[in-house]
């Protein structure tokens, strides 16, 4: 009853907390619906085909590169013992080269690779017109191309643009041409997929226990004898399952949208548990009377503190009543403006579980208990006599407890800056993030020690005047330090969070530039135009710089690596060995010479030999020269000489030979060799970028799917899709921790005038003018919002210089660290204005209304 | 000694540390406040009373000397055992900001019994208010009652628990002369109809001239003890003790 009669009684003050609670339930629905949303879907082309077996994928999931494929040879085997399963109609292994469809000369966004033609069963494709394709420039295309059998069709593949013939056209979209001619230019296999036939249902219904026996059963049996049959050489995916293999840069896509979702619910959470906690501080200390006058009455400090708990559970259980609707309401439109934004890929949608809202639900209720815990521990400390006393002054110093916690914080906070300079990628941001979240809650904690020495220090120049208003601020802010120390509170986090994140993107933007700039002393630059990468044709029209990116393989684990030609030696330096011997002739694989393939493929089922370690290098395939940077040779232990087993991107075994260590800079990849080999090897491997040493006119592009850019354009450009990404991800964390910082500033100012209603009351009556209380409520609020400030912006400071130490080891070379001044001062002003608004229109609102009776409240 | 009193305090010293500074507030001060007895505690400002009041009613703890309440010597007791024992046998009414503003008047009154887990019955609430003259304004909130009604919610409050002994610290320091009668009588009439002890703190001789016996402290002691004296008396008394000090 206490609990409810206290909340009624003091729902004004409460409002702001409610709010955030709500906010924060609402954030916390949104992004647990899209969280659980957020699953692998098995991609179109393969929904007709119910297991699918693909290589083993790369420990790391983040690696986002595809798992190493099988070698022709051996998922031609496979699939042959795959067919021969009871239930299986087919098995078919997927083999996909680059192939964009070119429309007056303009690529077509959407599919990109173009596959054998008995693939189009796995999707369920069947000819809606004409025939399948059979010769080497025969295509089927989907029919929302709007392409007519016997139109000609330009297709741009790794090579360059190509003609082709439509042949034929099935519903849906893709691209296929003749098995042999997508066997002749894929790789590696990525994929084999299975189809079951209708008859196999009697034998699985009988094997089946009960009448369940359908379509699943019959999957199930078929996965479990492709298991037994594909042992260790790949992955059966059946169910839900075949989302893993869904495309890359989806999961990519996706994997960034996870990223996004869990930062905005890490910080909603940290945030409104921090507002929450500040505020019951604030409001404690205000109640300490009437705690005082019911422990008076016979309150033992159990039932205090309960009251105090009992009041945060209803204000979260309010808070979630508010903040769940409006979280299941955004959750579609925010869902479609993830996809639309490009963290989420296009087959994302809302799964509404509803355990959702109920978890929503719990968190806030936990986030106002967690947030009130210390506040409900010291109200039921407040003794009887406190309801006895008039007392204003915070005579309790600092706990040893809050300052053994700030100095936790601290360590943590220190903790995450060295991570951060550690970190890579990502989870840069995501530690120095961390590293802030840390400094936030430390500068909190310790702001009723740092608060009125630094007050004193602001005030120093104005107190040798006259006026009573220094005075009484000055007086005030040191006598109750922790008091004002909760009102800056709010202005540390907002301060701290805007800082760090708009300064965390300008460092970030300057270390990709500056990246992009030392990359080549460019006076042009050419990059993809609606492709994925450039063709070589494009690459040969732009007549400059540049690496062909691949992927080898350490077992199953990606080692990134790059093709150049002798050319882009100028921008190598050598530390040890020479180049001289990067370019030997192509190696002559022994697939190449239509020989069997034993030598170099295991058979299939039997165990892999394991790559031999640098110390017993055995030569497995051919061997190929390659330059490694100092970075990745201190990292895998490589020095000049030694020999590697490997896999190359098409899954086959072959040798690497270290011929030179190359020095500094930042290269392409950590593994270099010859671009022909890697062309030999990866036949759909695209150029990222090329640097020119003059101008590229945009015409020697024309319909390559490429485009000339300026060095400085190009340095300075966030075209990069990655750039744009964590640009938009940047403004949306900024977005939800100013939102939530400015609210709890507006929410303790208001709280802080009504709190001292009492005070100013005595002012009036000792003569101040109206004009003077206003002025010193003001002059109060400002010296709590610049204090508050200048400990965000240290706080922001440090994690940003962590930031930058951690980004300059990365690319070795200085990376300036940018303060976002504007934002700084944006913030800073908007914080100013509204805290001050807060602090004197309750002031002014009850001079308007007149006294009011005093009592206990 | 087998006195029946309800409160009795022996040779009680109480100091004030604050830094350097070490104020005796209560300086060996023995008395006892028998079963039924209205007492008034006066005295010059900052003589003790309020400390002495404090100390008695378990609120504060003493340096030396003994209290017993009802029976029960405090100083044996822990700070949860003083709080229950304040709960059901003692009351206490002070100055101002009695009432707890976000409750109504028969709320604050039954505060006590909730706070015990005892079910507050509606009668005993209504008749509690109705001995101090508000029985119909039980429904109002704090902010809707004067300052004396404020002080008879307080009143009726501290008597919901039929506690053995009530403490009144300046109970009428803040009211005008005519609500000050008004919350004077209801005083008397309890101890005179229901047999309450009560020990009230006042600087006014007119309300302690109410009481059945004034003690009057000074510098921590126990300086003077008046009876049956009228307020021309008292404020002669006090006014010669404050000479002769
Ligand atoms: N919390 C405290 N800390 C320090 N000194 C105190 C404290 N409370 C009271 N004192 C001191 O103890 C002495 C007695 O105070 P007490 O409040 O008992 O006086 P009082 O007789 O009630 O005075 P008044 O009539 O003004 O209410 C005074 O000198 C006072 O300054
Ligand atoms: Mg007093």
């Amino acid at each position: 009853m206490i609990a409810l009669a206290s909340l009624r009684e003091r729902w004004r003050s409460l409002l702001g907390t409610l709010l955030t609670l709500a906010v924060a339930v609402a954030v916390l629905t949104v992004c647990g619906l899209l969280l659980v949303s957020a699953r692998p879907v098995a991609p179109e082309r393969y929904a007709a085909s119910p297991v699918l077996i693909r290589p083993v994928p790369p420990a790391a999931p983040e690696a986002f590169t595809e798992p190493r494929p099988w070698p022709k040879e051996q998922a031609e085997a496979l699939a042959i013992r795959l067919a021969a399963v009871p239930g299986v109609s087919a098995a078919v292994p997927v083999h996909r080269f680059y192939a964009q469809v070119l429309r007056d000369g303009a690529p077509v966004a959407g599919e990109r690779d173009a596959s054998n033609w008995s693939a189009a069963a796995l999707g369920g494709h069947v000819l809606a017109t004409g025939r399948a394709p059979a010769g080497s420039g025969e295509v089927v295309l989907g029919a929302s191309l709007g392409m007519p059998v016997g139109a000609r069709v330009e297709l741009l593949t790794a090579a360059g643009p190509e003609q082709f013939t439509v042949t034929g056209t099935v519903r849906g979209a893709g691209t296929w041409v003749a098995d042999s001619v997508a066997g002749a230019r894929a790789g590696g296999v990525p994929l084999i997929g299975l189809l079951t036939s209708a008859d196999a249902d009697a034998d699985a219904d009988a094997d089946a226990d009960a009448g369940d026996g359908d379509g699943d059963g019959r999957d199930a049996g078929v996965a479990a004898a492709a298991t037994a049959i594909v042992g260790a050489d790949g992955v059966v995916l059946v169910g839900d399952a075949r989302g893993a293999a869904e495309p890359v840069d989806d999961a990519r896509t996706r994997w960034i949208g996870m990223q996004v979702l869990s930062a905005l619910s890490a910080l909603g959470l940290f945030v409104s548990v921090f507002i929450v906690a500040s505020t019951f501080a604030f409001a404690t200390r205000q109640r300490e009377r009437e705690l005082g006058l019911l422990r008076l009455l016979g309150a033992v400090p159990r039932q205090v503190r309960r009251w105090v708990l009992g009041e945060v559970v209803l204000l979260g259980l309010l808070g979630g009543a508010v903040g769940i609707p409006v979280g299941l309401l955004a959750a579609g439109p925010v869902a479609r403006w993830l996809v639309r934004t490009g963290f989420e890929p296009a087959s994302f949608t809302v799964l509404y579980q509803p355990v959702v809202p109920v978890a929503a639900m719990a968190a806030g209720v936990l986030v106002a208990l967690v947030g009130a815990w210390a506040a409900a521990r010291r109200a039921a400390r407040v003794g009887p006599l406190a309801a006895l006393r008039a007392a204003a002054v915070d005579d309790r110093p600092v706990t040893l407890v809050r300052m053994l916690a700030g100095g936790v914080a601290l360590a943590a906070a220190v903790a995450a800056g060295v991570a951060a300079t550690r970190a890579s990628g990502a989870n840069l941001g995501t530690y120095a993030l961390y590293a802030a979240m840390a400094l936030v809650t430390a500068g909190s904690l310790l702001a009723p020690v740092l608060l009125p020495p630094a007050v004193r220090l602001l005030t120093a120049p104005f107190a040798r005047g006259r006026g009573a208003t220094v005075l009484l601020v000055r007086q005030h802010v040191a006598t109750a330090g922790r008091r004002s120390a909760a009102a800056a509170a709010p202005v540390l986090l907002c301060v701290a969070f805007t800082v760090l994140i708009g300064g965390m993107v300008q460092t970030t933007t300057a270390y990709y530039g500056l990246n992009r700039v030392t990359a080549a002393d460019a006076t042009a630059v050419v990059v993809p135009d609606g492709t994925p990468g450039l063709s070589d044709a494009a690459v040969t029209a732009a007549g400059g710089l540049s690496a062909l990116p691949t992927t080898l393989y350490d077992g199953v684990e990606p080692l990134p690596a790059a093709g150049v030609t002798p050319a882009e030696h100028v921008l190598l330096t050598v530390a040890d060995g020479s180049l001289t011997a990067l370019h030997r002739p192509p190696p002559v694989r022994p697939s190449d010479a239509a020989g069997p393939a034993e030598q170099a493929v295991p058979a299939v089922g039997l165990p892999r030999p394991l790559p031999a370690g640098p110390g017993r290098a055995r030569s497995v395939g051919p061997v190929v020269p390659v330059a490694v940077t100092e970075g990745f040779a201190a990292s895998a232990g490589w020095v000049t000489g030694s020999t590697h087993p490997v896999f190359g991107p098409d899954g086959r075994p072959i040798t690497l030979e270290v011929v030179a260590v190359l020095a500094g800079g930042p290269l392409p990849a950590g593994i270099l060799l010859d671009r022909a080999a890697v062309r030999a090897m990866d036949p759909s491997a695209l150029t990222v970028v090329v640097y020119s040493g003059q101008p590229v006119p945009e015409s020697a592009l024309g319909g390559l799917g490429a485009r000339p850019l300026s060095a400085a354009a190009y340095a300075a450009s966030s075209q990069d899709e990655d750039d744009r990404l964590v640009w938009v991800f940047t403004a949306l964390l900024i977005a939800v921790s100013a939102g939530f910082g400015l609210l709890a500033v507006v929410n303790t100012m208001l709280m802080s005038t009504t709190g001292r209603a009492g005070d100013l009351r005595v002012l009036k009556l000792s003569g101040a003018t109206r004009g003077q209380v206003l002025g010193l409520l003001a002059a109060e609020t400002a010296v709590v919002v610049a204090t508050g400030a200048a400990l965000g912006l240290a706080v922001a400071v440090a994690a940003l210089a962590a930031l930058a130490r951690g980004l300059s080891v990365q690319l070795g070379v200085p990376v300036p660290m940018v303060i976002p001044w504007g934002t700084l001062a944006a913030t800073v002003g908007v914080c100013l204005v509204l805290a001050v608004a807060a602090a004197t229109l309750p002031a002014l609102a009850s001079n308007a209304a007149g006294r009011g009776r005093g009592s206990a409240a | 000694m087998t006195s029946t009193a309800t409160v009795r305090l022996h040779a009680v010293r109480k100091t004030y540390r604050t830094g350097a500074h070490t104020v005796t507030a209560l300086d060996g001060v023995s008395a006892e406040f028998t079963a039924g007895s209205f007492t008034a505690v006066m005295g010059a400002s900052g003589s003790g009373k309020s400390t002495l009041l404090q100390c008695a009613a378990g609120l504060d703890t003493v340096d030396s000397g003994q209290i017993t309440v009802d029976g029960t010597d405090l100083a044996g007791l822990s700070e949860h055992a003083r709080t229950l024992l304040r709960r059901d046998r003692i009351g206490f009414v002070f100055q101002a900001y009695n009432l707890v503003g976000a409750l109504t008047a028969a709320q604050n009154t039954a505060l006590p019994l909730r706070l015990a887990r005892r079910a507050p019955q509606g009668a005993a609430v209504a008749q509690a208010l109705a001995e101090v003259g508000l029985a119909e304004r039980a429904g109002h909130y704090p902010a809707q009652l004067s300052g004396g009604e404020q002080q008879r919610v307080a009143i009726a409050r501290a008597l919901i628990t039929r506690p053995a002994v009530l403490f009144a610290d300046e109970p009428t320091g803040a009211l005008d002369s005519t609500s000050s009668a008004v919350v004077l009588a209801a005083l008397r009439r309890l101890v005179d109809g229901h047999g309450q002890t009560v020990v009230m703190v006042t600087h006014d001789p007119a309300a302690a001239a109410v009481a059945d016996r004034v003690l009057v402290l000074a510098d921590g002691r126990l300086v003077d003890e008046i009876t049956g004296a009228d307020p021309a008396r008292i404020a002669a008394r006090l006014a010669a003790g404050a000479v002769a000090a």
